[in-house]
């Protein structure tokens, strides 16, 4: 099994995030990080387990980087049955109406297909004082327990 | 160390060996018969050659050789009786090191035209221990632009030194300057860009001004590339008469103002009661937002409490947009649109080109409108297609002559006008601005490469491109020559500069003073910038002050 670390970004948040993140999972095996952009989704394997980082633009749209993932994931809608992925989204609830908006949209796609969400939905708020890294690599500490138990 | 494996002519040996004759040299010499010229910094190796035939009629020098780079070429030039001779022109081939020579006029005449002019010596080879040559690049200017750039030549190259000289004690450019005081969020990017200085060995070289403490020219004879990345602090002019009354003010003038930017921050303004801001990208919607933002709505911001209580101080009935363009144009986003929408207490009016069904920024707009607000505290009408004609005015402003979409003329009232139409050199001569194509390792990144134009994510991509630029011309530079990169640029400065560590305790002061509902308190002077981190002024008293 490889923990592949995906990102879709922007402004390079995600992809920051995408390698601290990829640091803590290095003790727990083999870890690949991409940009979204990178990765076909029909490469998406039962045998891997994916860690997806990705903010949202626009009014919850997908960070450009997401976007040509998403757009090859509709177009092909590849079989997902025990796909399983965890996700981390960036956002900025000063846009109220569409907080995280772009990383539950790419995550409603990959259930609907018939992948499985992992431990807990992960978020980092630009608005706080919170501090991204920190929250990231605490959260995927978490989904790690989560998938040991499973 | 690094040193020069030249045979410089196979056939001359031989030739010297089959008359008779004999090679002088105390260097030593490769399997080949190779001569191993070592190092002597800055291109030059050093050692003696002597081609000797014919009872000395004969007499070939090879001394200390060197590579010079002169307008894109490299030559090779030896010592002669009378000074350097240009010996043979330098060119790569595709092995690395590897350079392939034709001789020069000059250097025919030094083998007494044995050989014609542009005839082949032998390729000479320049090996490097990875240790010893590094590669140098400078990148001028730490806001975005100069940090992605940084970033993705990190990754390509961990090994290079890479610097990043800043005018300003403080990194960051329009992060820090531009970016909204109420949008602290999106100047989370710096987190990214704390780790180039504090994990990956970037060097912050701050209180730096090129063109003023040191040339353009001379930072290029210093490092193998530089990236021009000093973005565009200017702002565009309307063309329009009246536009330098008093009152009349430029967006980034005026966001450097109010985020206390050392150029701008102790201006004076004096707003008054009717504001007219010309423009509607996403500038001039922040200005708008800043200006009829309340106490509360600044909860959370940086914005600085003098600042508040001169320029900011709500003096402001109306604010009145004029764009020369229809709302179904309007460049902003409407995000931001929505967000003035969430300020209390304000009246939104849409003069002229009322706007229709559309996209979503024309959308937004018409809900702004559609908000029913008693009691409202200040009153934002925006006027689309509206273009202004004339600033009027005796000894300062007092309205905007604007034509309208019917073809006729109405005069804006104004105690003030801010302009929000865009960016330019700071100077017309300004000596660092990029517009000249790049060529042998001068790069441009970001505004000063492709305008006053995007985002955040634009300049990231723009400082991809460039860095993957730089490593391909890195990549075609077979360099004999070590650059003397940062050292040698310390030892240049008029006063030295700051680093990193001096940020971060500005940084921490600024936090420590913050007002309640503020998150820091900016410094507003260079001067105030310097002392909080630490940096000994020239004057005595603050000596003193930093030694005690
Ligand atoms: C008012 C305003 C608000 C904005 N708000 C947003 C926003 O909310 N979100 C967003 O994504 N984008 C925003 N932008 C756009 C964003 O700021 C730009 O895309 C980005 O800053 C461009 O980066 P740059 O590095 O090219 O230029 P700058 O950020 O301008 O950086 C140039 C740097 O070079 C330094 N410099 C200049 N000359 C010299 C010299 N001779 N020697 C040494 N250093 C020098 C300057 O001091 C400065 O630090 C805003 C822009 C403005 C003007
Ligand atoms: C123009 C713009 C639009 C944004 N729109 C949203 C949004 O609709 N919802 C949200 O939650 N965050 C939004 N954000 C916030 C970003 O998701 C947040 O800043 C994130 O940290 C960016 O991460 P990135 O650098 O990986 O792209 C927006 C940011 C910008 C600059």
């Amino acid at each position: 099994m490889t923990i592949r670390v995906l990102y879709g970004t922007e402004s390079g948040n995600s992809e920051m995030i995408a390698e601290d993140v990829a640091i803590v999972l290095e003790q727990h095996g083999t870890v690949a990080v991409a940009d979204l952009q990178d990765t076909d989704p029909g490469s998406l394997s039962p045998a891997d387990l994916y860690i997806i980082i990705c903010s949202t633009y626009g009014e919850g749209e997908l960070p450009a980087s997401a976007q040509p993932f998403v757009d090859r994931l509709v177009e092909l809608r590849p079989q997902l049955d025990g796909v399983h992925y965890a996700i981390f989204g960036l956002g900025d609830s000063g846009y109220a109406d569409s907080y995280s908006k772009g990383s539950e949209y790419l995550a409603a796609r990959l259930d609907s297909l018939g992948a499985v969400r992992v431990g807990e939905y992960g978020r980092h708020d630009a608005a706080g004082f919170d501090d991204a890294s920190e929250i990231a690599t605490e959260w995927v500490r978490g989904i790690i327990t989560v998938r040991a138990a499973a | 160390m690094s040193e020069l494996v030249w045979g410089v002519k196979a056939s001359l040996r031989s030739y010297v060996s089959d008359s008779e004759g004999r090679i002088e040299t105390p260097l030593h010499r490769t399997g080949d018969g190779s001569f191993v010229f070592p190092a002597a910094g800055d291109g030059r190796f050093s050692g003696e050659v002597r081609f000797i035939a014919h009872g000395g009629m004969m007499d070939f020098r090879i001394c200390d050789p060197a590579l010079e780079e002169r307008e894109g070429n490299t030559i090779l030039t030896i010592d002669g009786d009378g000074g350097r001779i240009d010996l043979a022109t330098a060119r790569p081939t595709q092995r690395e090191g590897r350079l392939e020579l034709a001789l020069t006029r000059a250097g025919a005449g030094h083998f007494g035209d044995f050989y014609p002019t542009g005839g082949a010596l032998d390729d000479l080879t320049i090996t490097m221990a990875a240790a010893v040559r590094r590669d140098t690049i400078a990148i001028v200017g730490s806001g975005p632009a100069g940090c992605y750039t940084a970033q993705a030549l990190r990754r390509a190259r961990p090994e290079a030194e890479v610097v990043i000289i800043e005018r300003l004690p403080v990194p960051y450019g329009l992060v820090r300057y531009g970016i909204a005081a109420d949008h602290q969020g999106t100047k989370n990017v710096t987190k990214q860009f704390d780790r180039l200085f504090e994990r990956d060995g970037v060097q912050f070289v701050g209180n730096v001004e090129i063109g003023r403490d040191v040339t353009i020219e001379r930072l290029r004879t210093l490092f193998d590339a530089v990236v021009i990345a000093t973005g565009l602090p200017g702002d565009r002019p309307l063309g329009l008469p009246g536009e330098s009354l008093p009152g009349v003010h430029g967006s980034g003038e005026f966001t450097r103002h109010v985020n206390g930017h050392p150029d701008d921050a102790s201006a004076r303004y004096e707003l008054g009661s009717d504001v007219v801001v010309i423009g509607a990208g996403n500038v001039a919607i922040d200005i708008v937002r800043l200006l009829l933002q309340g106490v509360e709505e600044r909860a959370g911001s940086d914005i600085h409490p003098h600042t508040e209580a001169t320029t900011l101080s709500g003096t402001i009935d109306r604010i009145t947009l004029v764009s020369r363009s229809p709302v179904s144009e309007a460049r902003c986003d409407a995000a931001m649109v929505k967000e003035l929408g969430r300020v209390p207490g304000v009246a939104f009016v849409v003069d002229g080109d009322a706007p229709e069904a559309g996209p979503p920024v024309a959308q937004a707009i018409r809900e702004l409108t559609a908000r029913p607000v008693d009691d409202a505290r200040l009153t934002v009408s925006l006027r689309f297609g509206a273009s202004p004609v004339a600033v009027l005015g005796e000894a300062s402003v007092s309205g905007v002559e604007v034509s309208t979409p019917d073809g006729g003329y109405t005069v804006i009232p104004a105690t003030a006008v801010i302009t929000a139409i865009g960016f330019t050199p700071a100077t017309p001569s300004d000596s660092v601005s990029a517009d000249a194509e790049p060529d042998g390792g001068l790069f441009a990144a970001g505004w000063a490469h492709f305008g006053p134009r995007g985002a955040l994510p634009d300049a990231r991509n723009d400082g991809k491109r460039a860095a993957a630029a730089v490593d391909s011309y890195l990549a075609s530079l077979f360099l004999a020559v070590q650059r003397e990169g940062i050292a040698a640029l310390r030892a240049d400065l008029p006063s030295p500069a700051v680093d990193f560590s001096h940020w971060r305790r500005v940084d921490a002061e600024e936090r420590a003073a913050a007002s309640p509902g503020r998150v820091r308190r900016k410094f507003l002077t260079s001067e105030e910038l310097l002392i909080a981190g630490g940096y000994a002024l020239t004057a005595s008293p603050v000596t003193e002050r930093n030694s005690a």
